[in-house]
């Protein structure tokens, strides 16, 4: 029904109305008494009523098309849902707010864990790990690429990356990119065409072959002005004179797991320079990608990687003393896998906030319902059939489900965008997230059923000829204490679900605080680093590397500000460069012994320890006599020194380290001349591996970092690693300049403070404890709507009970306590039953947190504060609105 | 409408009789409105005065009747001004309206000469 023929209709009755008072009036009726004869006359049976009567009997003779009867119904639904706005937002809001956040988290999740990467028969993509000694996910030698790729028949393609850093000069500012090496095999296993150009062909890679590079759309457009015939093209790569053979698509990206150190935005594709075959057996780099042949389980190809683990180590002595052998991990698993237990748990805290949610949606339902019961009854009484009413409130559902699943929509993809913003790098790697539609569609029909559900029993009351009784009762729409019970149970429930919510967020809150507080054995503040990559051709000798380290460190320590500058081949928690590791043992060591231990191998200059601000506990750093001769002499963290002497110093003791010296890897023994504070340089929570720090000299790596220390105002002792002290950015220039005033042609990359690398690691824990915040605001925030709602209800419905007791001396305190008392019963019990709750959630994500326990009794007392005082505000405002009651006006209210 | 009424006679013999009492006001109102244009109340005046008061039309059935025969297109309406200068809504009986006069008093013929033979049957 259009709005203009109701309005047309209302207008022909008051004429109607008119017509009749005019000619009761003719008859000698004064104008007051012909208005109510005519009202009478009309109405027959009671004034409105009879009206309405009438208007609802010629809207049932409207042509109802199915169009024109909804329009009615859906005008209907909206002018209920106008007379009650503040009831109306609240549901829309809830609805809006609860689902909004779980269609984002879902599409998260779903993109995460769920859609399969996006890459050519991604199902039977799999890394091959190598295990030895005490590594179980370790890169495979070049010699043990070459072996797999013979024996495994299981296995369609074998191919393999190694990612390092390379320099772009001769086309503007040089520029350090990063660089996967890789088999000529390895691009076609992940896309099947490049954008521009083609593969490289079987036998590109290997030594003496021409210089070829595939390289990112991401470069190609920044670098290369997106030059549509780059195919072909010549580019100066660490010197090098290399043939683009093509450029991949923008949407391509590596997943890998960050632990395989293979980031996601390699920009260039370099085909394998080195001899495999003739490599060393044991220098383990390459990170290996197979391909199972269709219809192969993983178990199959592990079963044959077993096989192929024991005939290496039958025929090399090397792999029988280390152990080795491999293990299949196919690809989604391992890329989805660190982020699985997060993720979960966020899934969690979204079902219980959508659980609040929908208990509240279910409790303004019901509320509104029980209030409904006479309208809904005095429609049935004026004819209406019970399909009708349903239909009605099927409308009403609807509407309101619509508009929450809009608002929810909106919502949902602004939380989404903030998601994406966030996310720390190796969360999603699978592809961009969506809104979860499914999910959304799911709660919707959620609300359409709780909402005829709810609205259907009155109606159903109404039918079964309960009317008089109903309209008896006054219209208070009370069902006794029935509904009160049941929506304080409602409301014990969403207290105690919001208060799993807030535990764990608090819990969260608290590992951050931890992991902020945590000494990861160096300190941030005032340092600032910055990336070289020595390019092999123009510094082929140790001795080209070790004069250029040297005199750059003098450069940059000569910088006006800065205290010390230190040069290592690692930064603390700087992930994007390879790690080396390798066996150590101590000196008189049996031989079965000697492949157990591992340390990470760091190769630095003299003032590394003091420029990263490392504790040193015992002994003396590096000297640069020890770099000049090339003296056999390490540094050692404590929890090596521990493990290998423990109850006695270090100092003075014996190792036998790797060392690369003319590119030659040896083992020779060193002399322990130092012990500092183990420096977290994966993460800061776990202590990966032992450390070993030898002279430059004795492994000069083309890959170096540096760190400046900027003399800060402060005395320099102590303080947590942060951003405390003064902004190390201001050395950036100086640093460059001092850098290029050596060698212009050297890029200068990732001139970033040390305190960027701390973030960094601190990021996915941030992005949970902030999700987890967000959700415990959702919660805390539904939860006292909820109590507020069936509060205030509570008021409402004994508005006369209230005024008689105020009639009857009730003093405001008393009014107050009992409806403070009433309000906060649900509460108190559902903080309590949440507690317990609390406790038996925490132990399923005690693994995400740091630093507190499971049962931090602090935590918990702290959650059930924050909602008892949310609940006592909830009750408050309803509490003031009864003792401000005046008793003749709530007498009064029917 | 053939079918229509084959229809409607095998829906239930409730259906038959409330069909018959709104056909019967259908034909009255479209009778009332022969002369010229009325107003709600008029038509419910004049059918009062053409069936010598056997009939009155209580606004309950009035007004959705009229509402109704406009919507099939019998009736047009239109505001205007009444005889004592109140503002009302006037019905005018449209061509269709009078070809249903016809087609409904014909029938009506039949109807009543059927009931009266039955009658005199007995």
């Amino acid at each position: 029904m259009r709005p203009d023929d109701d309005r047309d209709l209302d207008d022909e009755i008051e004429a109607t109305l008119d017509l009749m008072a005019d000619e009761k009036e003719r008859a000698g009726l004064s104008s007051g008494a012909a208005r109510r004869a005519a009202r009478l006359e009309l109405g027959r049976g009671g004034a409105a009523f009879g009206v309405e009567a009438i208007k609802e009997g010629v809207r049932d003779t409207r042509p109802r098309t199915a169009l024109s009867g909804w329009l009615s119904d859906l005008r209907q639904a909206l002018r209920g849902m106008a007379r009650t706005p503040g009831w109306t937002a609240l549901v829309v809001l809830t609805l809006g707010v609860g689902l909004g956040a779980s269609t984002a988290i879902c599409g998260v999740v779903n993109a995460v864990l769920l859609r399969p990467l996006p890459y050519p028969a991604a199902d039977r993509l799999a890394l091959i790990w190598a295990h030895f000694g005490p590594e179980s996910k370790a890169p495979a030698s070049g010699h043990q690429l070459l072996a797999l790729r013979e024996r495994s028949r299981l296995f369609d393609t074998i191919g393999g990356i190694w990612v390092t850093s390379a320099a772009l000069t001769g086309h503007g500012e040089p520029e350090q990119i990063r660089a996967g090496f890789v088999t000529a095999n390895f691009l076609p296993l992940l896309i099947d065409k490049p954008a521009l150009g083609r593969h490289f062909a079987d036998g590109e890679d290997g030594p003496g072959k021409p210089a070829l590079v595939i390289l990112s759309d991401a470069i190609w457009r920044r670098r290369f002005g997106a030059d549509p015939d780059m195919v072909g093209r010549t580019i100066q790569m660490d010197g090098r004179a290399v043939e683009v053979r093509g450029v991949l698509p923008s949407s391509f990206r590596i997943a890998f797991p960050e632990s395989s150190r293979v980031p996601p935005d390699i920009d260039a594709y370099i085909p394998m320079p080195f001899d495999l075959a003739g490599g060393p057996l044991d220098v383990s780099f390459i990170r290996v990608l197979g391909r199972m042949t269709s219809g192969t389980t993983p178990v199959q190809a592990q079963a044959e990687l077993d096989r192929i683990g024991a005939a290496l180590r039958a025929e090399y002595k090397e792999y029988a003393s280390q152990q080795l052998g491999f293990n299949v991990a196919p690809l989604h698993g391992e890329v989805v896998g660190p982020a699985r237990p997060a993720l979960l748990a966020l899934s969690g805290g979204v079902a219980l906030v959508l659980l609040i949610a929908c208990i509240n949606v279910a409790s303004l339902l019901l509320a509104r319902g029980a209030e409904r019961q006479r309208e809904l009854t005095m429609r049935s009484a004026l004819g209406a059939s019970p399909g009708r009413i349903a239909r009605l409130l099927l409308t009403e559902s609807v509407v309101l489900a619509l508009a929450g699943g809009a608002l929810a929509l909106g919502i949902g993809s602004w939380l989404l965008a903030a998601l994406q913003a966030l996310q720390p790098e190796g969360v999603a790697r699978t592809g961009p997230a969506r809104l979860d539609l499914g999910a959304l569609a799911f709660a919707i029909a959620a609300t359409l059923a709780a909402g005829i559900l709810s609205g259907l029993t009155p109606a159903v009351a109404a039918a079964r000829g309960r009317i008089a009784e109903v309209l008896k009762r006054g219209g208070r729409g009370q069902t006794g204490g029935g509904l009160q019970r049941a929506r304080n149970i409602l409301i014990g429930c969403e207290v105690a679900l919001g208060c799993a919510v807030l535990a764990s967020a608090g819990l969260m809150a608290r590992t951050m605080h931890s992991l902020v507080r945590v000494d990861p054995g160096f300190e941030a503040g005032r340092a600032l680093t910055l990336q070289l990559a020595l390019p092999g051709p123009r510094y082929p000798a140790d001795a080209d590397r070790v004069r250029f380290a040297l005199r750059a460190q003098e450069a940059l320590g000569a910088i006006p500000g800065v205290e010390v500058a230190g040069m290592g081949s690692n930064l603390p928690l700087d992930t994007s460069l390879p790690n080396w590791y390798s066996p150590y043992w101590r000196e008189g060591a049996q031989e079965g012994e000697r492949d157990g231990l591992m340390a990470d191998h760091r190769s630095v200059l003299p003032g590394f320890f003091r420029a990263v601000g490392a504790h040193l506990l015992e002994g003396r750093d590096f000297t640069e006599d020890d770099v000049a001769q090339g003296r056999l002499v390490a540094v050692v963290d404590d929890t090596l020194a521990r493990r290998n002497w423990p109850g006695q110093s270090a100092i003075g003791k014996r190792l036998a380290l790797e060392t690369m010296i003319e590119s030659d890897f040896k083992t020779q023994p060193a002399e322990v001349i130092g012990v500092v504070h183990h420096v977290q340089f994966h993460s800061l929570t776990d202590e990966v591996r032992e450390q070993v720090y030898i002279p430059y000299s004795l492994a000069p790596r083309n890959q170096i970092s540096f760190v400046l220390r900027s003399r800060g105002r402060g005395d320099g002792q102590g303080g947590s690693a942060g951003r405390d002290g003064d902004d190390p950015g201001a050395l950036a220039s100086p640093a460059r300049a001092a850098i290029a005033a050596l060698d212009p042609d050297l890029p200068v990359a990732r001139v970033v403070p040390l305190a960027h690398y701390v973030d960094q690691a601190r990021r996915a824990t941030r992005f949970l404890s902030l999700l987890s915040a967000a959700l415990a605001g959702i919660a805390l925030l539904l939860a006292v709507v909820g109590v507020y709602g069936v509060s205030s209800g509570s008021v409402t419905r004994r508005t006369a009970e209230i005024g008689v007791r105020v009639a009857l001396g009730a003093r405001r305190l008393d009014v107050m306590g009992l409806v403070l008392g009433q309000g906060m019963r649900p509460v108190l019990l559902g903080c309590a039953a949440g507690l317990g709750l609390s406790a038996l959630l925490a132990p399923l994500y005690a693994h995400l947190l740091f630093g507190v326990r499971p049962f931090d009794l602090a935590t918990y007392g702290a959650v059930a504060v924050v909602l008892v005082l949310a609940g006592l505000l909830a009750c408050y405002v309803p509490a003031r609105r009864a003792v401000r009651l005046d008793p003749l006006d709530a007498l009064r209210a029917d | 409408m053939a079918k229509a009424e084959t229809k409607s006679a095998g829906s239930g013999a409730a259906d038959a009789r409330s069909d018959l009492v709104r056909g019967t006001l259908e034909m009255l109102i479209l009778k009332a409105l022969v002369p010229g244009p009325l107003h709600g109340l008029g038509v419910a005046r004049r059918v009062g005065q053409i069936t010598r008061g056997a009939f009155e039309v209580g606004p309950g059935s009035l007004f959705p009747a009229l509402h109704r025969m406009e919507a099939a297109g019998w009736l047009a309406s239109e505001w205007s001004e009444s005889e004592n200068r109140r503002r009302a809504k006037f019905y005018t009986l449209t061509k269709a309206g009078r070809r249903r006069l016809e087609h409904e008093s014909k029938r009506w013929g039949r109807v009543s000469l059927a009931i009266a033979r039955a009658l005199e049957a007995t």
